[in-house]
């Protein structure tokens, strides 16, 4: 049997919900990774002097991790992203924990497309980012 | 819905997905008259469509449009 005939559309509702530790050698990992070095993420004085309590994860790092759980988990390996877009509302000093939540909101059958909402929020709850993306699932239904 | 209506509103969304106040919609109007219609403008514009006329398609309904006056036959049935 193909592997495609087992995948169906997500459904309205379906969400998944991944917890993370965001560590200082994660945020060393994606300045090598990206290049940007800029000192409010990395270094704790220049951080303070700019009212933060110390240095702060990078947006994009954080958005990776919705990344995991769209190529993943939900829609999983079947989609792929389409767009995408992130409001950052708090920073995230770290290390801290971060719960990244994704929620299918829309389902275009017709065209195979799910839009979702995406929340990122420290363990207290305190919101970090909104965001929506939308992912190209390719289901047994529209192969067809 | 009127056709005319259909057409009028069609020929806006286009403009907006395709990013061109000059384009000319018609009836006859297919995806090999406009450039940049490649899979991922297809999804947009379908997408569009579905969003602005509240409706929504299957995916056999959109395997059987073959052209702009088709879209519109179908969203005069969904919209009566």
């Amino acid at each position: 049997m193909n592997s495609l005939e087992q995948v169906v559309m997500p459904r309205v509702g379906d969400h998944y919900r991944h917890e993370v530790l965001i560590s200082s050698d994660m945020v060393q990992a994606f300045v090598k990774l990206s290049g940007d070095d800029s000192p409010i993420h990395v270094d704790e004085a220049f951080a303070q002097e700019r009212g933060y309590e110390g240095p702060i994860c990078h947006g994009i790092l954080l958005t990776a991790f919705v990344s995991r759980i769209l190529g993943t988990w939900l829609p999983g390996k079947e989609s792929i992203l389409k767009s995408i877009q992130m409001e950052f509302r708090n920073p995230a000093k770290y290390p801290c924990m971060v719960q990244i939540e994704v929620r299918v909101t829309k389902v275009f059958q017709s065209v195979g497309m799910i839009r979702l909402a995406i929340e990122i929020s420290h363990q207290q709850d305190e919101i970090i980012a909104r965001g929506l993306a939308e992912c190209v699932v390719r289901t047994s239904e529209v192969a067809k | 819905m009127l056709k005319e209506e259909i057409l009028n509103k069609l020929k806006q969304i286009f403009r907006e997905i395709f990013d061109s106040q000059d384009l000319s919609i018609t009836r006859a109007t297919d995806a090999s008259q406009i450039e940049g219609w490649d899979s991922f403008m297809h999804i947009n514009l379908i997408v569009a469509i579905e969003e602005n006329f509240e409706v929504s398609f299957t995916t056999k309904e959109i395997g059987q449009f073959a052209c702009v006056g088709d879209v519109i036959d179908l969203l005069a049935t969904k919209t009566s």
